[in-house]
């Protein structure tokens, strides 16, 4: 259904702008104003001026977005949009794979691939096939066979009172102390323990090593830290 | 070695950790943990690895990201390296996806409804395939969604590749029938 008023059309306008729906050179801002201006009437209602604060918030965007077009054309030097996507059509992948190859500056960085990860990547699990990053976290549960039963509490509580023993206060290698039985099963209770605060979890942010160690009184978090235990270094 | 010398070169080294070493899902590092790990000099360090990755064919670039200045090594200029399939990088087909998006976008004042551009890229390849390649794009950082929901060019894509040059590239090798097809078509 069409929008009523010449507040509810600028509003839906700069919707459309925003989604890429329309160009924002498609509404006369000018008018537009003018037309806001005579709708508001003289002597306007709390309602009415709310309306007209977002219609006009509205319109302010549309000429931010005009802003930005304009500045975008400017900078990509695009005279013929059109010819551009005619051009795209009539390319084969390996013409248009070379023309970005032509036009690029890659960036350079050396993912922080491990002899030991990739040794693991191939016996960890070699008829893993490749899992989808929105089923990963939910992978390896079944395997690890945990379950939240009766016995899960004293399983985690077991599992701080191994760290307390093996830690003494210091930090302690993740990755060696999750190896030491089921690593998938103590690195899930270990990430109960975490978030209840009865463990800390520190990622040193240059090598990326991962110490714990037991918290002395507990302190909840909310932060959460993304382990994916395929890119450890396990052996 | 004087003791500035000496704390320039431990900063150099520090900072070149950061900006190579990835850490996170994306290349790149963001400016408070340079000024973090680097120190508050650390743009006169930026300036200093600059010039030593200047011999190498390497830059360091800045580049806007969520708002903040973010910093990644890039190749100067082209690679000087011929596209071919076995340089790992990207795969052929992921590059022309990109090439297409990009050049989409371009022509679309830099914003366009996701089905647009899905719907373009499934003339050069199946309809799951576009879909994951742009998908692949927007986690990478080449392609960002906007407030409203639309593709925008994203941070990567503004950092590495050079848009006029694509463009120019696209239409100077499409055959003439093609580029020269109605030239006096409006924006």
């Amino acid at each position: 259904m069409p929008a009523a008023t010449i507040r509810e059309r600028v509003v839906d306008a700069f919707r459309k702008v925003e989604a890429g729906e329309a160009s924002p050179f498609s509404w006369d801002v000018k008018a537009s104003a003018k037309a806001l201006r005579e709708e508001l009437g003289p002597a306007p209602d709390k309602d009415d001026l709310i309306d007209d604060a977002k219609a006009v918030n509205a319109l302010s965007g549309i000429v931010g977005a005009q802003g930005k077009e304009v500045e975008f054309i400017a900078s990509s030097s695009v005279l013929n949009p059109f010819m551009l996507e005619k051009s795209v059509d009539s390319l084969d992948v390996e013409a248009l794979a070379s023309a970005l190859w032509q036009s690029i500056s890659p960036s350079v960085d050396i993912p922080q691939v491990t002899v030991e990860a990739l040794i693991a990547s191939s016996t960890w699990s070699p008829s893993r096939k490749r899992i989808a990053w929105s089923e990963r976290t939910s992978a390896p549960l079944p395997k690890a066979d945990v379950k939240k039963t009766d016995e899960f509490g004293p399983k985690v509580d077991a599992i701080v009172d191994e760290l307390r023993a093996a830690a003494r206060d210091e930090e302690i290698d993740y990755v060696s102390f999750i190896k030491r039985g089921d690593l998938v099963e103590r690195a899930y209770l270990l990430s109960f323990a975490i978030t209840d605060g009865r463990v800390l979890l520190n990622v040193d942010p240059i090598s990326g090593k991962i110490t714990i160690k037991p918290s002395k009184r507990r302190v909840k978090t909310s932060a959460s830290v993304v382990i994916v235990l395929e890119e450890l270094p396990i052996e | 070695m004087s003791e500035d010398k000496a704390k320039l070169e431990e900063k150099i080294k520090k900072a070149s950790q950061l900006l190579f070493l990835r850490r996170h899902r994306n290349p790149g590092v963001g400016e408070w943990e340079l000024r973090k790990v680097v120190g508050s000099d650390y743009r006169a360090v930026l300036k200093a690895l600059d010039e030593r990755l200047d011999s190498l064919g390497l830059t360091v670039k800045e580049v806007e990201h969520e708002g903040k200045p973010r910093f990644l090594v890039t190749v100067k200029g082209r690679p000087p390296l011929e596209l071919e399939p076995g340089l790992g990088w990207m795969r052929v087909d992921s590059l022309a996806g990109l090439a297409m998006a990009l050049a989409f976008l371009t022509a679309h004042g830099g914003r366009a409804p996701p089905a647009e551009v899905e719907s373009f890229l499934e003339g050069k390849f199946p309809k799951r395939r576009a879909k994951s390649l742009l998908a692949g794009f927007l986690e990478e950082g080449y392609l960002e969604l906007g407030k409203g929901g639309a593709y925008e060019i994203g941070w990567r894509t503004k950092a590495e590749v050079d848009l006029s040059e694509l463009a120019r590239r696209i239409i100077s090798s499409a055959p003439r029938s093609a580029s020269s097809e109605n030239p006096s078509q409006p924006p």
